[in-house]
């Protein structure tokens, strides 16, 4: 059995929600408490996600990750912050930008998501603000201006990545996945290994149960970002930005094309497929179906 | 553009003023120096004619006898200094006279024979030119009268050498002059120009020098400043409604969108029909958020603003990339797409615009060109940058329609059919006109072909 989602909503009172999956059936587990503040459902939600965590004895507890969600559209926000709640997230809303800075400047998040125009102190400035400071927290900028230098300039600011409004959900949540999961250091490996296939950086090679597969140049670099996020979402648009680095979207189905190519020599003439296309959102590589 | 210091109004306007100049100096000094050397001559001339006319006085009064003796005293007493005489007999003996033999050839044919005296004065050899003047005696014998003009000749040889060098040195002042001033004007006129590339170029801060001196250029470039000002308060005008248009355009988009996505990501999920439509909902908003970004990006590119900081992009590579991004889905639709490039074919741009107008090329032919079909792109290397072409062997576009075509909102064919917004070769066109490139839409017969020329 696992955790899907965790999610507390505060209304007259707080409901928090569980979303439990085992074999493929989800349960829905609910705990109403009638304190309508913020900390209080903070508070349990965390011992309810403990709690089945425990009684899902086997897998270690994980605290929950912490976003902070810097958005001045209160509407876009409460979505945002919904959904986010749904996926398992813990997340804080400041709704403008000063503060934001103040929330930011505690430190205490994993990540945050901040809109770039608000109101008394800019996104960007929120960012450059936190670096002076030293905090590393990574950032991924929401914002509603989509030219190509307003993008370069966020990431310039000291973003981490940068969303252009409107996005999808499934977007939002491949890239803060892929935010928190960067590791710095593993840029330095020479191989990545996923099940029985491994890619040797040095050489360019790649094995899939120890058979050497012919891959162009291109396929070699999709193959390296896939692998190097194995079990995560990788959107579509995260690939034509990371392997073909292209910061718009064209409109054919270019992507879907590549990875059936991809697919095609990875998997063929195995039981087991690596490649997953998640619908709605991307693709992952991983072992499980 | 380089100005060319040769082509320039004030490089042919002082050249016409150095000719002038020239022209000018030469008729003054030229004539000059025919009148003072016919001056010289008339004298010498008019000396001569009185004394022949007083030795043929002498000789009516005195006969032979009398003009010997009298050419004899003048040599050697009173004589003025320079003069020649002769008496020689019909076959050109000499009877008398300061000069030893008969100079010509029998009688020349001349009023005023010139020949020349060899003397030998204390050290050195000298000729002395000589003009004189032959009359026939009544009894036979020739009279020969003569002047030294090797003072004048001197006079007139100085006096010639003085005009050339004259004529030489004013040419060469005007020339120099003229040289200095298209050379000052041609460069503050480039200045200006080069300038206004940068400016037209993206570099919308800057300005034109005002050197200070209150001149007709200080008062052109501050014009031009005003103009430029007038510009860019205007474009920032322009950039602040995009932006706030952007903004209050995508707001709700983005509302309308996490509603639609927070609906689908429900638990319980919801019945399959609702959520289908739901999803079919989301696509059309996705649609209507390209039209957006596609409008936004070709205000962008014909504001100017995206080439401010202008990198080398190797379009040859970028070509060969994109070629190789949709040879698949080009494959998927039975068509061939190729790439012939020459690399590196560097132009200075905005890499990620470079790429949309290819993408929007590409895409294009990709949308009209039917199965069996064929695409290619090539990239060129030309003098002065690159040249881009897009061709295919589709329907291709009437001559009549071309130029409609490179205008918003304009499709072609099954258009109601097709996806797209009717924008892309509007935004190939913008961008094509940020890198100051030129567009031209053709007949590849059949088919068409997109032709943009790419300053490097």
């Amino acid at each position: 059995m696992s955790i899907v989602r965790v999610s507390a909503e505060v209304d007259d009172g707080i409901d928090v929600t569980a979303v439990s999956e085992y074999r493929g059936e989800y349960r829905h587990a609910k705990l109403t408490a009638s304190e309508p503040s913020r900390s209080t459902a903070t508070a349990h939600r965390s011992k309810f996600s403990k709690l089945c965590w425990f009684w899902n004895a086997g897998e270690p507890y994980q605290p929950p990750v912490h976003v902070l969600l810097i958005e001045d559209d209160t509407e876009a926000a409460r979505f945002l912050v919904k959904g986010l709640r749904e996926s398992g997230y813990e997340v804080d809303h400041a709704a403008d930008g000063r503060e934001g800075l103040e929330r930011a400047s505690e430190g205490r998040f994993d990540l945050i998501v901040t809109d770039r125009m608000l109101p008394h102190v800019d996104g960007l400035a929120i960012i450059e603000q936190m670096r002076a400071n030293s905090i590393g927290t990574p950032v991924l900028v929401l914002s509603a201006l989509g030219g190509v230098d307003d993008r370069i300039r966020g990431l310039k600011a000291g973003g981490d990545d940068y969303l252009t409004k409107p996005f999808a959900f499934a977007e939002l949540l491949a890239r803060i996945e892929a935010l928190l999961r960067r590791h710095p250091n593993s840029s330095q490996a020479t191989r990545l290994k996923v099940e029985d296939l491994e890619f040797d950086l040095l050489t360019r090679t790649v094995r899939r149960a120890g058979r050497e597969l012919e891959l162009t140049a291109r396929e070699l670099k999709l193959l390296e970002f896939l692998m190097r996020r194995a079990g995560q979402v990788v959107t579509r648009t995260m690939l034509l930005e990371g392997v073909w680095d292209l910061h718009f979207d064209p409109q054919s189905n270019l992507i879907d094309v590549h990875i059936s190519r991809l697919r095609q020599a990875i998997d063929r003439g195995s039981d087991q497929p690596l490649i997953h296309t998640v619908r709605g959102s991307g693709y992952v590589l991983r072992s499980d179906a | 553009m380089r100005l060319d210091l040769f082509n320039t109004t004030a490089f042919r306007l002082s050249v016409g003023y150095t000719l002038l100049v020239t022209l000018a100096v030469s008729v003054t000094l030229g004539s000059a120096y025919l009148l003072t050397e016919s001056l010289i001559t008339d004298e010498v001339d008019l000396i001569i004619d009185t004394e022949m006319k007083s030795l043929e006085d002498k000789f009516a009064r005195s006969g032979l006898a009398g003009v010997t003796d009298e050419i004899n005293l003048r040599i050697d007493s009173w004589g003025r200094i320079g003069a020649v005489y002769m008496v020689a007999d019909a076959n050109f003996e000499r009877i008398t006279g300061n000069v030893t033999h008969w100079p010509f050839d029998g009688m020349p044919a001349e009023r005023w024979p010139e020949f020349e005296i060899a003397t030998i004065e204390p050290g050195r050899r000298a000729v002395h030119p000589v003009r004189a003047a032959v009359r026939t005696l009544p009894g036979g014998d020739l009279l020969l009268v003569g002047t030294d003009i090797s003072q004048g000749r001197r006079f007139a040889d100085k006096f010639r050498f003085a005009t050339l060098w004259g004529i030489g040195l004013s040419t060469l002042a005007a020339a120099l002059a003229g040289f200095w001033f298209s050379y000052k004007l041609a460069r503050r006129v480039g200045e200006v120009t080069r300038t206004c590339h940068r400016i037209m170029a993206g570099d919308l801060g800057r300005r034109l020098p005002v050197a200070g001196a209150n001149d007709e250029f200080d008062a052109l470039a501050v014009s031009v400043n005003r103009v430029l000002d007038r510009l860019d308060e205007q474009a920032g005008t322009l950039r602040a409604t995009f932006d706030s248009t952007a903004h209050d355009l995508r707001a709700p988009l983005h509302r309308l969108r996490t509603r639609m996505d927070a609906l689908l990501l429900r638990s319980p999920p919801l019945e399959p029909a609702v959520h289908e439509s739901i999803e079919s909902a989301l696509r059309e908003v996705d649609r209507l958020q390209r039209t957006l970004s596609t409008l936004l990006q070709i205000a962008l590119a014909e504001s100017g603003a995206p080439l401010a900081s202008p990198a080398s992009v190797d379009v040859g590579d970028l070509a060969a990339e994109l070629v190789e991004l949709f040879e698949p889905v080009a494959g998927a639709q039975g068509l061939t797409l190729e790439c012939r490039h020459e690399t590196p074919a560097i132009v200075q741009g905005n890499r990620q615009l470079l790429a949309q107008l290819l993408t929007n090329l590409i895409e294009n032919s990709l949308k009209y060109v039917p199965a069996g079909g064929r695409i290619e792109v090539a990239v060129r290397r030309l003098a002065g940058g690159v040249q881009l072409a897009v061709s295919d062997n589709g329907p291709g576009i009437a001559a009549e329609d071309r130029s409609r075509a490179l205008q918003p909102f304009v499709r072609f064919g099954a258009a109601g059919k097709q996806e797209g917004s009717g924008l892309g070769l509007s935004l190939v066109v913008a961008i094509a006109r940020l890198h100051r490139g030129r567009l031209e839409l053709q007949s590849n017969e059949p088919g068409l072909k997109v032709l943009i020329d790419l300053p490097a």
